[in-house]
């Protein structure tokens, strides 16, 4: 009985591979001093018209926006500095990020994009050019930081299966530990 | 899917999650015999791996909870082989946090095992059809009463963030049936082939 349990559990493994954690996840890129980005769920979707706040580290609520039908939202926050934003799935689902507009930095994985080359033109071309480079490298590696993003909260078939082992090995510790009280062991 | 991230809670219910999983936890583990251990991390491993994994279901992606099932086969001891679970999860994961590890486990063990005794008497051998109909629709709603204390808990805590009821029952109104039809279909099975399984046995323990 439970080896046949065993192994509809395995094929249930097997099954729904390659798996995917059920997470609300939020992207956010700085562009200048504009915030854009996109909430999505890893198992697939993207949360539409969900609520995004806007607020400071310390938690003081600077705005309130919906998200777009593809999850999508921009913003520009009144004074350059680092923002929390946190995004309300609307089904119990939250996602956080930090953020910062100005250059100090966060926690958090979104990046910062310089203004484009074209916005300002310091005179120094050592100046512009380290910015061109700048804005060039942000642009190559997204794709990437997307794609780390998404990868973040998938489960590992590994991972699984060492949950297993350790659900065996604690059964097998509380069973050790019954019979060393009740004497059977001995 | 029930699964609450760290920083949402406001300490009172973080508090009273705690307090009351501990609670059942400990009423789960005096349950638990001998002869309950391999079938108590069976469960458990049942439920580690179906609730890790998310398959697509329309829009969004949802996956299985079993509060149902468990609490029908293990009574109290949903408990403790849940809170494995859900801290495994947790380590492994990352989903939902370690403070909220009671308050997740309250959300998806109670309504599962408060159910699960309800419908017991009425559970037996003799009627597998009923019996399999009742054990799918206490799954289904426990679904929902989960579905529901999240709900609660967050708009308690941080009103900003409250969940929307019409998109809370987008989300869990399939996830309920699909998990009714599961636990039904495991309830004729377990009836027909060891029905000591789903027997009085899971409430009461076989050894003290």
């Amino acid at each position: 009985m439970i080896r046949r349990l065993a192994t509809a559990l395995v094929a249930l493994a097997c099954l729904a591979l390659p798996a995917e954690a059920h997470r609300l996840k939020l992207f956010a890129q700085v562009t200048g001093e504009t915030i854009a980005g996109y909430g999505f769920y890893i198992g697939g979707g993207r949360p539409e018209g969900a609520d995004l706040v806007v607020a400071t580290p310390d938690g003081k609520e600077v705005s309130r926006l919906k998200t777009g039908t593809d999850g999508g939202f921009s913003f520009t926050p009144p004074t350059p500095g680092r923002y929390r934003l946190t995004l309300s799935g609307g089904d119990g689902h939250l996602a956080t990020v930090d953020v910062s507009t100005d250059g100090t930095p966060t926690t958090g994985q979104a990046v910062k994009t310089p203004t484009s080359p074209t916005a300002t033109l310091p005179d120094d071309l050592d100046a512009r050019i380290a910015q061109a480079v700048d804005a060039a490298v942000a642009r190559q590696i997204r794709p990437l930081l997307e794609a780390y993003d998404a990868a973040d909260g998938r489960v590992r078939f590994n991972d699984l299966i060492g949950g297993l082992g350790w659900i065996a090995g604690l059964a097998g510790l509380w069973a050790w530990f019954r019979s060393r009280r009740s004497g059977h062991g001995s | 899917m029930a699964h609450i991230p760290d920083g949402v809670l406001s300490l009172p219910v973080l508090a009273a999650g705690t307090l009351a999983g501990a609670g059942g936890l400990w009423l789960g583990v005096r349950q638990l015999g001998d002869r309950d251990i391999p079938r108590t991390a069976l469960l458990a491993a049942v439920f580690f791996i179906a609730s890790s994994l998310a398959f697509p279901l329309g829009p969004t992606s949802v996956h299985l909870l079993l509060g149902g099932l468990m609490g029908l086969m293990l009574g109290w001891k949903a408990f403790p082989a849940i809170f494995v679970g859900l801290l495994l999860q947790a380590l492994l994961f990352g989903f939902g946090g370690l403070t909220v590890l009671g308050v997740d486990l309250v959300n998806m063990a109670l309504p599962g095992v408060l159910l699960a005794i309800t419908i017991r008497p009425l559970i037996s051998a003799a009627h597998p059809t009923r019996s399999a109909a009742l054990a799918g629709l206490s799954a289904a709603l426990s679904v929902l009463v989960t579905a529901g204390l999240v709900g609660l808990e967050i708009a308690v805590s941080e009103p900003a963030f409250a969940p929307a009821v019409g998109v809370m029952a987008v989300a869990y109104l399939p996830l309920s049936i699909l998990e009714a039809a599961v636990t039904a279909f495991v309830t004729l099975y377990l009836l027909k082939v060891k029905p000591e399984m789903i027997g009085a046995s899971a409430l009461i323990g076989t050894t003290p």
